[in-house]
């Protein structure tokens, strides 16, 4: 919401009017009504057991029950290996992966490929959220421009990024730059269809009557067209977020850009099984942590949110 | 005036389409680029290389993996999905772990497919299953528990148990989100199978990208793109016409609300 004041003008004489109209155009987007078009709206994923979570117990008691059934699997898996239903041959010992992760943590290589893999995470979706999110409003705001750039994204949605790795790296290689260019291209496309979405949505009421009172356009894009789509962008954001890791991973795994995804086939082809398992982990664990983080930034772009406000008592 | 913005609208939707591919097809046929070969000899090698060509054994062996892996993987999570939304106390324990398994990035299993299986079929329809259950198992697991409270406590009245209550209320109630569950899977089992292919196989659509990729066939790479693109295409007409037939008892309730 700061960044949204702050691109916003002064309060005026029109503030009051001007927040209520926020809020109602905000409101219009709940996720009950969607566009036109929902059936094809890539629906935000899972995330938790809402109403269960709402009432919030202690951090213990939170933790006791998943703890229990992490020690659980620990000792379930130590027990495989010993009665040989696992083979030890291809599956370690908790003590064995534990001990390559403490190895991992303390080499050089290791943190420069995390460094590396975030980068490309970073980076790629640095260039695509304004992009996407630019060419959104571009395309969104007109019906003809919707219209004539519709055939075309709805051609281009279905197909599915992996599809420009060969080609991308014949032309780039197989550095940074490819798996900048690879993210950026993959997720600017999301990025650009959620922010069409949310522009469109923007209920006709709320446009109407920002134009009685005569906002001009850069006052409306910022106090009424972004704070509408603004939910639909986070949630393109967040789709975002998963495939840039996913490429990033894909492209160390296939070509070897520098990153975790070439450690874990290094690994896998040096046949250092217990340290292929640590990586894979460490992995999960990147994935889990931004995944975290993005949602953490969706939740307090969109306090406001009537969406966002419902859970909270 | 809205008859002209009909016209308008209608010429802009296949104009706009019609002439960036003219433009392509003149631009690609007149240019000496080695990375841009003529548009009309791509989607010629479409159908003669990939649809019905030599490749056509490679698009088979990667459909057949696809589904058999997204098959078992639907199957496999409605089922934990369901029991797991029957006991709420196990579900909130297992959370994290599911949470860290699915944030888990799919194709880094890939190499832990090959330490175990090989090259095999078996392995890539494994890593399939392994990376594809968790949307389908989240989204029935968070739709089961989402059945309209009046519903569960009707079909309790009715005195419906065991089979007859999972099959004709919790899993018809829960069906949107689980088509949904599903549709992220679809994407998921595209991106393994490709990346399976391209880590370690002999066949697949995969493979002969990663060939075409290291010849240099531009045309065939291209090709490759949309013919990966046609099944993403494929897929989503499918749950289209699954969302308009199964769906839209649910599409009216919430438009009469």
């Amino acid at each position: 919401m700061d960044k949204l004041e702050a691109g916003a003008p002064r309060e005026g004489r029109l503030g009051r009017e001007r927040r209520s109209l926020v809020l109602s155009a905000a409101a219009s987007t709940s996720p009950g009504d969607l566009p036109v078009d929902d059936h094809d709206r890539p629906v935000e994923p899972v995330t938790g057991y809402g109403r269960l979570d709402a009432a919030r117990p202690s951090l213990l008691r939170r933790w006791r029950d998943p703890l229990i059934v992490v020690l659980a699997l620990g000792v379930l898996w130590e027990l495989a290996l010993a009665t040989s239903l696992l083979s030890q041959e291809y599956f370690p010992r908790v003590g064995e992966l534990a001990g390559a992760l403490a190895d991992l943590l303390g080499s050089q290589t290791f943190w420069t490929s995390v460094l590396y893999t975030l980068a490309g995470w970073g980076l790629g979706l640095l260039i695509s959220v304004p992009v996407g999110v630019f060419a959104g409003i571009a395309i969104g705001s007109h019906w003809l421009t919707y219209r004539a750039f519709r055939p075309v994204v709805e051609f281009f949605r279905p197909i599915p990024s992996i599809a420009y790795l060969p080609l991308a790296v014949v032309a780039l290689g197989s550095g940074m730059r490819l798996t900048i260019f690879l993210v950026a291209l993959a997720t600017s496309w999301h990025i650009l269809i959620q922010t069409i979405y949310g522009v469109r949505s923007v209920e006709a009421v709320t446009m109407d009557t920002a134009t009685v009172f005569r906002f001009p356009y850069r006052y409306r894009l910022f106090t009424v067209i972004l704070p509408s789509a603004l939910p639909s962008i986070m949630t393109g954001v967040r789709l975002a977020s998963t495939i840039a890791i996913v490429l990033t991973i894909t492209a160390g795994l296939v070509v070897g850009s520098p990153g975790i995804g070439s450690l874990v086939i290094r690994a896998q082809l040096a046949g250092q099984t217990t340290g292929m398992y640590a990586l894979i982990f460490v992995a999960g664990l990147l994935g889990w942590g931004l995944d975290i983080l993005v949602r953490r930034v969706q939740h307090s772009v969109l306090v406001w949110h009537p969406s966002t406000r419902k859970g909270t008592p | 005036m809205r008859r002209r913005q009909r016209w308008l609208g209608t010429v802009a939707e296949i104009g706009t389409p019609a002439a960036l591919v003219v433009v392509v097809a003149i631009w690609s046929t007149g240019t000496a680029s080695f990375f841009f070969p003529p548009l009309p000899s791509i989607l010629e090698s479409v159908w003669t290389l990939w649809l019905a060509g030599p490749y056509r054994g490679d698009v088979e062996a990667s459909a057949l993996r696809g589904l058999a892996g997204f098959g078992v993987a639907t199957v496999l999570g409605i089922s934990l999905g369901i029991a797991l939304a029957t006991l709420p106390r196990i579900a909130r324990a297992v959370h994290p772990v599911l949470e860290f398994l699915r944030a888990m990035p799919p194709p880094v299993l890939v190499p832990f497919a090959l330490t175990l299986f090989g090259i095999a079929n078996s392995g890539k329809i494994f890593i399939i299953v392994a990376t594809a259950i968790w949307p389908i198992l989240l989204n029935t697991t968070d739709g089961v528990r989402s059945v309209d409270p009046l519903v569960l406590d009707t079909s309790q009245v009715y005195r419906l148990n065991g089979w007859r209550r999972i099959w004709s209320v919790l899993l018809p109630a829960a069906s949107p989100q689980i088509l949904t569950g599903m549709r992220t899977a679809t994407s998921i089992t595209i991106i393994v199978t490709i990346v399976s292919e391209l880590v370690g196989s002999f066949d697949g659509i995969g493979y002969q990208l990663l060939r075409a990729q290291r010849t240099y066939g531009m045309v065939e790479m291209w090709s490759g793109v949309i013919i990966l693109g046609l099944a993403g295409y494929l897929i989503s007409v499918i749950f289209m016409v699954i969302d308009h037939k199964m769906l839209s008892w649910f599409h009216g309730a919430r438009g009469s609300r």
